[in-house]
């Protein structure tokens, strides 16, 4: 089934562009070039997913947020060129589900909108049949009894270390974790002279599970602090 | 014109008055002339008193003269008796009357016994001249020891002793025939002791003596008493009894005498003509005095005429009113002076030949005063002129003066008038304090010398104590001042002096630091603002890059999708793929700089470990370096050092050093790392070789734009150091840059993490 993605933005080539990625990833696309636009086609069409600017003429994404918000529940990802922390979180907090900085990877966006496809139509129903040894934060899936890791349900493969620190993390979300108490849990052993062995396995985790490893959305650096994995 | 007969008139009503006051103060009975007036009558005057007292000695010589020479008739007849005793050449010898009288005719000298008038000739004398030793004048009793005692006592030649002796008895016939005479006003009864112890009395009227005494104006003594009873005053003295023989003091008893004056003036005499006189000389005394008195007040009339001409002059038309007033008196006083000096050598040798000696000394008087008064008027003109077009006080020497110290006040400055105040105080303190114990030291001689004395400690103490609580207001109101420079010079901005406080100097002194700080607020608050515009320009501005930026890079996204068997197109493709990432990162480095470097930026202090953050720093950067084949080294303490920072701008910090470190180290090279603390503060320093020439100051590299590769063929925006260095301040901590050669040497201080006070503290 074909799935149909709502892109706006006052800025048409960064809307054709972002199409033709889509497009090319088989989705197929609406388009629309200001807030209103959006919302009349919201009312026509069907769409799964929206990709709104939120610097727009007429009516602004965090305004259309809100008006989609009183009719649908599908995922917003905010597109923008404002990448302060304010702005980020005003966005998130209005009901957007994901937020961008302009520029952005188009690569990174396919892969941010896939994430959230995937979470809304396959994820959203899974919570009831959860077993015990199954750990969830977010789209991050730990099943301990088969060691296996999903994130937005696509298996990861991790080395033993690296899904040990991660089901540590997870297991005590919200906490944050030294490296040295990271060591002493993992290795069982005291951390004398322990190397950055620990902060280079949770950098290569980071990599494996989150779409930008700069910006993650599970495993987090406290810097100075330790690690942690945001509760959710 | 009218001006000249003002003057003119001016001139003769002064000369009136002067005459007029001249005639009554000096006339020809002595500078009494205002008696005529106050006297009313002849008889109540002095002159009168005069006249009698004179009239009374005259008797009294007739009476010593009458008994010397006996009667005239007899003297005539030749029959004189002895009045003179001498030492002669012959020997002792007594000369008579008759015989002295034969002397002086042989000498040229005769008498004529009617009048009393002497007569000489120039008849050549053949008598004989000789020098005789008076020893008794019956005539002259006192006349031995008037003169200087010695062998030369009373010698005189026989010459002079006949003519002494006829001119005596010229006199003494004089007094007969006046004083003998029955028709007069005066009348008078002298009983006196005579020559020869007896009582011999003398009169010139047929009176009893009480009836004497019934006459308006009398005279009555005796010779036991010393007073007079008399009506008239001053009392004649002359009418004391003085005997004529010293030794004797019982014939006072014989000696009485009694004077009356007809004041009715029954026959014509000297008194009736002095009454006459008298008369007159009142009656002009008041013409004089009505002269006096018209001349005064035409004098004042005119003068305030002329002083209301001159002070209508509009301008200052004679030339010494150009002249300080001052200098002006002054010159007028030496005028004066020069003036009265050619009076004395003109006028005054006139007046001298001319007037009495008794009324010299009066013109002189009236000379100087006219000369004085006549300057003086010429002053008040000038002075009136000045007034009027208001140059009096202008042209003063007193205002220039008074000019020239304001003038040296204010030039001089605060030290000037300082000198000024302390001469002043120091001055004042001093005299009263020598005064205060002048007074006391002499507090016997006079009692209020006591309370002046403590008047003047009283004032010294006032005195002082103001100057203290002068001093005092002043010295508080610097210290307010010094607070407030302390406060500028230490960075505040927010000073306001409330001027109310302040007075004088300190006043000037407060305006001016309310406006250096008014200054300092705006350049700072401006600066702020101008910061801050700069910050929102920027940020707007890459918000405005980045939108075409994101197509740039999408479209070249899909370039490289398609298949374009061109090798160079798809070389150029990662070019631009390349230089749009770059682009991309230096919109978001240059936000972030220019938020740094004008801290309009959010910093959330927590407590964290710097030694964990250069581990997890390391651990991010381990493929980086290892992608060049960097070695990272990262030497580290076995316990954690926290510090008190924002996390997220401190791995900033350490982000962009390990960036530079991993893109401009010589590849193959190790990176040495070391995190410690070093006293209060914490420090990372990261070490390595550069691949390039550093041919730069270190201080340079952290300046906004600038790269250690000047050609700038490598990645970067310039802009990593100079947020580091900003952040790094930010957190209240460092980041210095050493530079050894090729060694490039980055350290991070940040301030050790306190416990209690300091814990999640947000600025």
């Amino acid at each position: 089934m074909q799935q149909t993605i709502l892109v706006c933005d006052d800025d048409r080539e960064i809307v054709e562009s972002v199409c033709i990625y889509l497009e090319g990833e088989g989705f197929a696309t609406l388009k629309a070039y200001d807030g209103t636009e959006a919302l009349e086609i919201l009312n026509k069409q069907h769409a799964d997913l929206c990709v709104l600017d939120v610097m727009m003429p007429v009516l602004d994404g965090i305004r259309t947020t809100l008006k989609i918000r009183e009719k649908f529940n599908i995922p917003i990802i905010i597109l923008s060129a404002k990448s302060e922390d304010t702005d980020k979180i005003l966005g998130l907090n209005i009901g957007a589900d994901d937020y961008i900085a302009k520029p952005f990877s188009p690569l990174e966006l396919v892969a941010r909108v896939k994430s959230q496809l995937r979470r809304y139509n396959q994820l959203g129903n899974i919570g009831g049949t959860q077993e015990q040894a199954v750990y969830k934060c977010g789209g991050l899936t730990i099943n301990d009894d088969n060691k296996e890791v999903f994130v937005d349900g696509e298996p990861i493969k991790l080395t033993p270390i690296e899904y040990n620190i991660l089901l540590l993390l997870v297991k005590n979300a919200g906490k944050v974790y030294s490296i040295n108490e990271i060591y002493e849990q993992i290795w069982n052993e005291e951390a004398i002279g322990a190397d950055n062995t620990v902060a280079v396995h949770i950098r290569h985790i980071r990599e494996k599970i989150e779409i930008n490893p700069r910006e993650p959305r599970y495993l987090k650096v406290v810097w100075g602090v330790g690690y942690k994995v945001e509760k959710q | 014109m009218k001006k000249t007969i003002i003057l003119i008139i001016h001139v003769l009503s002064i000369l009136a008055f002067v005459a007029g006051f001249s005639a009554i103060y000096i006339n020809n009975t002595g500078s009494s002339g205002i008696t005529w007036v106050s006297a009313g009558d002849y008889s109540e005057s002095p002159q009168f008193a005069d006249a009698v007292n004179s009239d009374i000695e005259k008797l009294k010589k007739l009476a010593l003269y009458s008994d010397v020479f006996g009667d005239i008739d007899e003297i005539e007849d030749g029959d004189g008796l002895g009045i003179v005793t001498a030492n002669t050449p012959e020997g002792p010898m007594e000369y008579n009357v008759t015989d002295l009288i034969g002397y002086a005719e042989s000498f040229g000298w005769s008498i004529d016994f009617e009048t009393g008038n002497t007569r000489t000739t120039n008849a050549k004398s053949d008598a004989e001249n000789f020098d005789i030793r008076v020893l008794e004048k019956k005539y002259d009793p006192g006349y031995l020891e008037n003169l200087e005692p010695g062998p030369s006592q009373g010698v005189m030649s026989i010459k002079e002793l006949s003519i002494d002796a006829v001119k005596t008895l010229s006199s003494y016939i004089i007094l007969h025939r006046e004083l003998e005479d029955t028709a007069s006003n005066f009348s008078y009864i002298l009983y006196y002791p005579g020559v020869n112890e007896e009582c011999v009395i003398i009169t010139n009227t047929d009176l009893r003596s009480d009836s004497v005494l019934g006459l308006p104006e009398y005279v009555h003594a005796v010779g036991s008493s010393e007073t007079v009873d008399t009506s008239i005053s001053p009392v004649p003295t002359a009418a004391v009894y003085t005997p004529f023989d010293k030794s004797d003091t019982e014939s006072a008893e014989f000696y009485e005498l009694t004077v009356g004056i007809d004041t009715s003036y029954p026959y014509s005499d000297r008194y009736s003509r002095a009454a006459a006189e008298f008369k007159k000389q009142a009656n002009m005394a008041y013409t004089w005095i009505a002269v006096a008195v018209l001349g005064f007040v035409l004098a004042v009339i005119t003068l305030i005429f002329i002083l209301r001409d001159e002070a209508a002059e509009e301008s200052a038309k004679h030339i010494f009113d150009r002249l300080p007033v001052e200098a002006f008196i002054c010159i007028m006083a030496a005028l004066s002076v020069l003036f009265y000096y050619l009076f004395k050598l003109t006028l005054c040798r006139v007046m001298e030949a001319m007037a009495p000696f008794s009324q010299q000394q009066y013109w002189r008087t009236v000379a100087k005063t006219l000369i004085v008064y006549g300057l003086s008027v010429l002053i008040l003109g000038s002075c009136l002129r000045r007034y009027r077009t208001g140059t009096l006080y202008k042209t003063s020497l007193f205002n220039r003066l008074e000019l020239a110290i304001e003038d040296y006040l204010v030039n001089s400055g605060t030290a000037g008038t300082l000198l000024v105040k302390f001469v002043a105080f120091a001055g004042i303190n001093i005299f009263l304090a020598v005064e205060a114990y002048r007074r006391y030291s002499q507090r016997m001689v006079n009692s209020r010398n006591i309370l002046v004395s403590s008047l003047c400690i009283t004032v010294i103490i006032i005195l002082d104590i103001f100057c203290y609580g002068r001093l005092f207001k002043v010295a508080r109101q610097r210290e307010k001042i010094d607070g407030a420079l302390k406060s500028i010079s230490e960075g505040g901005t927010n000073v306001d002096l409330s001027e109310d406080e302040f007075t004088g100097q300190e006043l000037e002194t407060a305006r001016s630091i309310n406006n250096i700080s008014v200054g300092l607020m705006s350049a700072v608050s401006d600066q702020v603002k101008s910061e801050r515009l700069k910050a929102d320009l920027i940020t707007n501005v890459s918000h405005d890059i980045k939108t075409p930026l994101t197509s740039i890079i999408n479209y070249v996204g899909l370039l490289k999708r398609e298949n374009i068997n061109n090798e160079k197109a798809n070389e150029y493709i990662d070019i631009l793929e390349r230089k749009s990432e770059r682009l991309k990162n230096l919109t978001e480095d240059l936000v972030e700089a220019s938020k740094a470097s004008s801290g309009n930026i959010r910093i959330d202090f927590t407590k964290l470990d710097i030694v964990e953050l250069s581990e997890q720093a390391a651990a991010e950067f381990e493929d980086k370096f290892s992608a060049r084949g960097l070695e990272f080294c990262l030497t580290k303490p076995e316990t954690p050092v926290f510090v008190n920072a924002d996390g997220r701008h401190l791995w900033r910090v350490f982000e962009n050093l390990f960036n530079n470190a991993s893109k401009y180290s010589l590849e193959g090279t190790r990176v040495y790392g070391d995190v410690g603390c070093s006293g209060e503060n914490a420090f990372f320093t990261i070490k390595n070789i550069s691949a390039m020439k550093l041919n730069i100051s270190p201080e340079e590299l952290t300046e906004r734009f600038v790269r250690g590769d000047i050609s700038r063929t490598t990645e970067g925006s310039g802009l990593g150091l100079s947020i580091a260095k900003s952040l790094a301040s930010l957190m209240g901590g460092e980041l210095k840059i050493e530079i050894d050669g090729d060694l490039y040497k980055a350290t991070v201080l940040l301030p050790v993490y306190k416990e209690p006070e300091d814990e999640n503290q947000t600025y």
